[in-house]
């Protein structure tokens, strides 16, 4: 089979990812690491918690999967008539995992050895499902343990609560795992259709990074890849307002002090653009409130925060939030501070020296990430489900933002009408919630 | 990886590896460990990396880190045996990629050598506010220690099976005498451990880079070094009984953790032991608890080496607690049976391998690769290790298991036992 390979160079530090679109239908992306001696490959489909719904144009029938379907199915995944297929890869030496996030599920594995061994049986297993109802009962329980642990874990909580609290309809919510009675809806009728419909190899891409070669990898493709129809499933998505659930969410867990998640929601953002905005929002936080941030040291020294207090931003096909989470007593008084921050930035101006210093590191950040293979493999994945061509864009996205552009996401992505303030407050007998 | 001497119980290792773009740089002190010095213990690595002489504030600290592409300057304690370890770790870009040609390593030595030697601190104290800020975010530590229920059961857990010894003080130490910490206190227990902890530097660059090695040696040859060796190794005291013990807390999930001590097992045959029970894809315990009973979702295993000490916890429901400790007890007769395979053997191997390839590829890890090598007193490489653990037979790690004795039950129990999942 004859491949198409495209060279994309790092003008930086002249790191060169290759990307094939190989004939079977995948994209299949390569960086070669001679130097180090382990080996990653990361095969991910553009199948998350969020794709809830699909529609099948022929038929113009909609399917909807219960919440938690996509992680149930990289479970399942796994096993095959002959056992679980993680032995195998440790015969070989190789380390093997998945995960499921909202927007993907990734199966990945790492090696010193045998890696196109390895790889021939990562395409292999992830191409081909095998269900019975027996096993898919039997993975129930141990789903739904993990959904217990996760649910008396207080950042995952807040951070969900956090998402009903922003979003009407849009599937962030509930959990990634799905709920007790959704995890029961699943079966092995429901896995197969969604690997049907999603695992298609035009809806998937292969990542490779380390210590090895373009040329054999394709060998492993052309083998072991096999072709896939055109994609048919068509993701839905409900229209969600622009406006948050609600301003306050509230609950009690045993924890030792309060914990908030602060959340900013704004309008999606797609391709390059996202990227450019999720870098251009990162940066406007730390500007805001991060640890060289003087509002940081001021609600530091009077007690307001500790130096669990972080800054992120979580944004996917759908979604864009800005996030503040850490302790405090009075989490209201961190927003009013940060909103009267976001304010007075937009009147005064940036600091603009503070700002080229922000910008030098995450440049820094950006040399350092890509000097791993595991790193490498991450954001060859993460371009491709954003829909970025390479890895590399953004060194030079980070050059060009101005200060004219913070003052763009001040205004665009810093709302004080679209926040939710997030709360998880310690238990204690005989307090009533919804006091917020 | 020769090591040199660069004062009085300071050891340096100096690693090079052309592939990576940037410098890391590891102190790491060694110290003992009591009721009262534990918090303190546990405060410094704050009060030392949030500020300093030259950079007397959170903000200062960042900015000047930040300018430096993002360097960074972390500490830690580790708790090793019935002592600890303060770790120091800088890393930052190499300065081949600075953009404009400026140098980043020497601001960052002066940064890290200015930290340790030269705190904010005035008249034998560290300075307030940033002392009182990083004393309340150990309180705050302290006071969240319950928040992730696997990491508080394994404490517990510790607290029980080492009671009596250093080991079992929790690595933040207890509230009250947290809440004792003076700055004038604080700041003599770090010119003591200046003084007398043993100190282990390791250093990851592209290239040779002799600057560290002499401005860390002319740094600390102001320091009037009476260095007192910390052992590591203290094997825990074997009970006759097994101590159980339990708690209640309102979550959905209990939490089971098993601990078992032994005697004396060499390190190859614990590595082996320790991946057919726990460590490889089909361990007995993954592939019996969860895939055959699926009693689990997670089913983990820890080595605390130098107490000779295992710990198993589990997830589950607290219906099943019986029925789990039945369940791991029969893997480890499986074990002291011999009842395991050929391939899970292989796979041990395997994974050890992988594992010391992996660590060559991050700076990080092969600089903790070297510390650790040092800090067991096993001279020997990884590839070394590996051939000694092909070495062992099926007869070793069974004779090996049958030392293991279980030592401590602790159940951090779900307080609503009979409740379904749609309750939770």
């Amino acid at each position: 089979m004859t491949s198409e390979i495209i060279t994309c160079r790092d003008a930086g530090t002249g790191d060169i990812c290759y990307r094939i679109l190989h004939p079977a239908g995948l994209e299949i992306r390569v960086m070669e690491m001679p130097d180090f001696s382990t080996a990653y490959a990361q095969f991910g489909t553009k199948f998350g918690a969020v794709y809830r719904r699909f529609r099948l144009p022929e038929s113009g029938q909609t399917v909807d999967l219960p919440a938690g379907t996509a992680h149930y199915l990289e479970h399942k995944l796994f096993e095959k008539e002959d056992g679980d297929v993680a032995k195998k890869f440790a015969l070989l030496g190789a380390s093997d995992n998945a995960f499921t996030d909202f927007d993907r599920t990734v199966y990945y594995f790492r090696t010193q050895q045998n890696y196109y061994e390895a790889l021939a049986l990562l395409l292999e297993f992830v191409q081909t499902p095998y269900f019975t109802a027996e096993s898919v009962e039997r993975e129930r329980n141990i789903i739904l343990q993990e959904l217990m642990e996760a649910l008396d874990d207080p950042a995952d909580r807040n951070f969900e609560q956090m998402l009903e609290g922003l979003y009407h309809v849009f599937p962030l919510h509930p959990h990634i795992l799905g709920t007790a009675e959704s995890i029961r809806q699943i079966t092995a009728d429901t896995l197969l259709q969604s690997h049907r419909a999603f695992y298609n190899l035009h809806n998937m891409v292969l990542c490779c990074a380390g210590n090895v070669r373009v040329q054999e990898i394709l060998e492993v493709a052309d083998r072991c890849l096999i072709p896939a129809p055109e994609m048919q499933a068509e993701a839905v998505f409900p229209q969600e307002p622009a406006h948050p659930v609600t301003s306050r969410r509230l609950c009690r867990m045993p924890v030792g002090k309060t914990q908030f998640s602060i959340g900013f929601k704004s309008r999606p953002a797609a391709g390059l653009a996202r990227l450019r905005d999720s870098l251009l929002a990162s940066l406007t936080a730390d500007l805001l409130i991060g640890s060289a941030a003087p509002l940081y040291q001021k609600l530091l020294h009077a007690g307001l925060l500790n130096d669990t207090f972080d800054t992120d931003c979580f944004a996917g096909d759908g979604w864009f939030i800005v996030l503040f989470e850490g302790e405090s007593d009075q989490p209201e008084a961190v927003l009013q501070a940060l909103c009267d921050e976001i304010r007075r930035m937009q009147t005064d101006g940036i600091d603009e020296a503070l700002f080229a210093v922000l910008k030098r590191a995450a440049y820094g950040d950006s040399i350092i990430g890509m000097n791993n293979p595991e790193s490498a493999c991450t954001a060859m994945l993460d371009a491709y489900i954003w829909g970025c061509d390479a890895p590399f864009d953004r060194t030079a996205l980070l050059a060009e933002l101005t200060a004219a552009d913070v003052q763009r996401c001040l205004r665009e992505r810093f709302c004080s009408d679209s926040v939710c303030l997030s709360v998880i407050e310690p238990e204690s007998p005989g307090k009533e919630e919804s006091e917020l | 990886m020769p090591e040199t001497m660069l004062g009085n119980g300071i050891r340096y290792t100096e690693i090079h590896d052309p592939k990576f773009r940037s410098c890391l740089l590891t102190l790491q002190f060694h110290i003992p460990r009591d009721r009262i010095s534990a918090p303190v213990h546990a405060l410094l690595p704050d009060v030392l990396t949030a500020s300093s002489a030259e950079f007397p504030s959170v903000n200062a600290m960042t900015l000047q880190l930040e300018s430096l592409y993002a360097a960074d300057f972390i500490a830690k304690l580790s708790l090793c045996g019935d002592a600890a370890v303060i770790d120091f770790t800088a890393s930052w870009l190499d300065d081949a990629y600075a953009l404009n040609g400026e140098q980043i390593t020497e601001p960052v030595l002066r940064l890290v050598t200015g930290a340790l030697l030269h705190p904010n601190a005035e008249n034998g104290a560290f300075r307030d506010p940033e002392f009182r800020i990083c004393k309340q975010n150990l309180l705050d530590d302290i006071d969240c220690e319950q928040n992730d229920k696997r990491s508080y059961a394994l404490r517990q857990a510790a607290a029980l099976t080492f009671s009596g010894e250093p080991a079992a003080i929790p690595a933040h130490g207890f509230r009250p005498e947290a809440e004792q910490i003076t700055a004038s206190q604080a700041y003599a227990v770090w010119q003591e451990i200046l003084r007398k902890a043993f100190i282990e530097i390791a250093a990851v660059t592209p290239a040779p880079k002799p600057q560290i090695a002499e401005i860390l040696k002319a740094r600390f040859s102001g320091l009037n070094r009476q260095p007192v060796p910390v052992r590591f190794e203290a094997p825990s005291p074997i009970r006759t009984e097994i101590r159980i013990e339990s708690e209640i807390m309102p979550v959905g999930q209990t939490k089971l953790v098993l601990t078992y001590k032994y005697e004396h097992i060499s390190r190859e045959v614990m590595l082996m032991l320790c991946s057919i029970l726990g460590w490889i894809a089909d361990s007995l315990l993954f592939t019996n608890l969860r895939e055959r009973c699926g009693l689990c979702y997670y089913c983990l295993l820890s080595h605390a080496a130098f107490k000779h000490t295992l710990f198993i916890d589990i997830g589950i429901d607290a219906a099943n607690t019986d029925a789990v400790r039945k369940a791991v007890a029969e893997q480890i007769h499986a074990l002291q049976a011999g009842d395991f395979t050929d391939d899970m053997m292989q796979k041990a191997i395997l994974r050890y391998a992988f594992q010391a390839a992996a660590a060559s590829d991050t700076i990080s890890d092969l600089a903790m690769q070297q510390l650790l090598r040092l800090r067991r007193g096993d001279p020997r490489s990884p590839q070394e290790i590996a051939d000694a653990m092909r070495k062992v037979t099926r007869a070793d790690i069974a004779e090996a298991a049958t030392q293991l004795r279980p030592d401590t039950v602790f159940v951090l129990r779900a307080e609503q036992e009979e409740a379904e999942p749609d309750d939770i």
